[in-house]
């Protein structure tokens, strides 16, 4: 890569930032600058190639780029060599363009006492006197950048200024243009320390009930520092592992450019969906924590519309960025603490919450078991006393009985004892009327009883004798007929016609007969 | 990787919940109360997962700030 073109690039980069009042990448990121420094592409096409260049960034910046690129393969043939080769005279406009160009390179940082200040409403014209022989260089500053310095410029203040030379075309004149200013001398740090401190403490920007409270359970950090040093290492190794999504943004935390960083830093996580901020820094200098003493850094962290956690280490006076944020400790190691904190709590919050959820239930439970006892003894109560009662009734009854029983047996043996003499006197009559009847009485009913049977028997044989005198079928074997006419027996001859059928019954059959004659008598 | 689902700041409270529910009852209903105890019982378990240890994800910003 060509050190000497990234650097090219970086200062315009810088200078197009400047003009613009945007931050560098919103020109071009380091990568992009990098790449141009690495493949130096020397047309549209080939800068197309490079990841970052579109058709935005080309017509914005292309031009330039490419003018850059191309003018650093020129080197070493300077551009005024060749006016110088050709004896060519230079045009007003040319030589400073050149002469520009060459003193671009002149970066440097420059230690002098102000001695004249002109605010204006986008820039800062002021001049530098030197305190040994009075030499003067005049100076001017973007506005941005002189807000960044959060340093008022006064007459006989002594600053340095970091920056380039460069000649005003329309006015030939050079001004010495710086990036950054900041205050000289720890006694001068201080003093515009107090002088801050006590001017936001009286808007009220360091109150306690200012500040928001750091959500519990916070996961997605927003994490600004510097990605070299050891702070962002004790800073993840002592993170609880609890899945935190940490958004990185590197910043410089020391030196001129620190406060532009830690400003930009905020600004891009303004609108990113975290939980909370962490800025960090290690312990240092008073001096070297100038940049959290910055009047801007100290208004965006109290305008920041998320919880801010600063954890930067100080000695005697607190930086006015811990004293605005939130929440203030003093390490890096302590941030990671009050990240962890709801986290570990959760734990034995949730061992509190099981005990006693389920001991509450297990009380329920007994209480009803218990009830359910009573209620079972109570029962158990009452059924016993019924079965008590029971048992007595049927005890009473068992009693009842049994005296029932004597009483019976006594009523038995007393009716026994009163009816034997009954018994006797009756069984005493009783044979007297057997004896008194079996004797005459009995004789004479018998008498009359055998005298009859004898008239019945006469009467009957006499009968026998008549019946079987009558008999009809003696009649018929006697040679006597009996003549029926549909079954009627006929007695007369009236009875019949000639031509009637009759049935003639004989001894042992019968046969039928017409009848043809008939006879009277 | 992180459970996203859960929310552990919710879960806690829907279990707080509970357990002030248990607190305020003069006489609980036993199925009710069987009902909140599983209901305390699973979000004990879903807390328990978020908190087991979860590694975590760092990402540097793109962005120049030189």
């Amino acid at each position: 890569m060509n050190n000497n073109l990234l650097q090219k690039l970086k200062d315009w980069r810088k200078a197009q930032a400047n003009s613009e009042g945007v931050p560098l990448f919103r020109v071009f990121s380091n990568d992009v600058l990098e790449a141009i420094a690495q493949f130096k592409p020397t047309d549209k096409d080939a800068l197309f190639l490079i990841k970052g260049i579109r058709d935005r960034k080309y017509n914005k910046y292309g031009e330039a780029v490419l003018a850059l690129v191309n003018g650093e393969q020129k080197e070493p043939e300077f551009f005024i060599d060749d006016f110088e080769k050709e004896d060519k005279p230079f045009s007003v406009s040319t030589y400073l363009d050149s002469l520009n160009e060459r003193i671009s390179n002149c970066h440097a940082r420059i230690q002098g006492e102000i001695s004249s200040v002109d605010i204006r409403e986008r820039v800062i014209y002021f001049s530098l006197k030197d305190s040994d022989d009075e030499s003067i260089i005049n100076c001017l500053i973007w506005r941005r950048n002189y807000e960044l310095g959060g340093i008022e410029f006064e007459i006989g203040m002594e600053i340095i200024i970091d920056g380039i030379p460069d000649i005003y075309k329309p006015s030939g004149r050079l001004a010495f243009k710086a990036n950054s200013a900041e205050l000289v001398g720890e006694g001068a740090l201080k003093t515009a320390y107090d002088k801050l401190k006590k001017k936001l403490s009286e808007e009220g920007l360091f109150l306690e009930e200012r500040k928001k409270e750091i959500p519990d359970f916070p996961q997605k950090i927003g994490l600004v520092t510097s990605k070299t040093g050891a702070v962002i290492n004790d800073f993840s190794a002592n993170l609880g592992k609890y899945g935190f999504f940490v958004n990185f943004f590197d910043s410089r935390v020391e030196g001129q450019t620190a406060v532009s960083d830690l400003v930009s830093s905020i600004d891009y996580f303004f609108d990113k969906d975290i939980d909370v901020l962490v800025i960090i820094r290690g312990g240092g200098s008073f001096e070297s924590m100038q940049a959290f003493n910055n009047e801007i850094l100290v208004r965006k962290i109290a305008g920041f519309n998320k919880p801010v956690i600063c954890g930067i280490g100080h000695e005697k006076d607190i930086p006015l960025a811990s004293l605005v944020a939130d929440k203030m400790v003093s390490t890096p190691t302590a941030v990671t603490q009050v990240l962890n904190e709801s986290w570990k709590n959760a734990g034995s919050k949730l061992d509190m919450s099981e005990q006693k959820i389920f001991r509450s239930f297990q009380n329920v439970i007994q209480e009803k078991q218990n009830y359910i006892r009573d209620c079972v003894d109570k029962m158990k109560n009452i059924f016993q006393k019924i079965f008590n009662d029971f048992l007595r009734a049927q005890e009473s009854l068992k009693i009842g009985f049994k005296s029932i029983k004597d009483q019976m047996l006594d009523i038995e043996r007393r009716l026994s004892g009163a009816l034997i003499p009954v018994f006797r006197k009756m069984n005493f009559s009783i044979s007297n009327i057997r004896e008194s009847i079996s004797g005459p009485i009995i004789k004479q009913i018998l008498g009359g009883f055998l005298s009859t049977k004898d008239k019945l028997d006469q009467l009957l044989k006499s009968q026998e004798k008549q019946l079987f005198n009558n008999d009809p079928q003696r009649q018929l074997r006697l040679g006597y007929s009996i003549v029926r006419k549909n079954g009627r027996i006929l007695k007369t001859v009236n009875q019949i016609q000639k031509g009637d059928i009759v049935s003639v019954g004989l001894s042992e059959g019968a046969f039928d007969s017409e009848v043809k004659i008939i006879s009277n008598k | 990787m992180t459970d996203k689902k859960v929310n552990l700041k919710e879960s806690l409270g829907k279990l707080n919940s509970i357990v002030e529910w248990f607190d305020e009852q003069e006489e609980v209903d036993v199925e009710l109360g069987l009902v909140k105890v599983k209901e305390g019982a699973e979000l004990i378990k879903i807390c328990r997962k978020r908190l087991s240890e979860v590694e975590n994800e760092f990402k540097e910003i793109q962005r120049e700030k030189e």
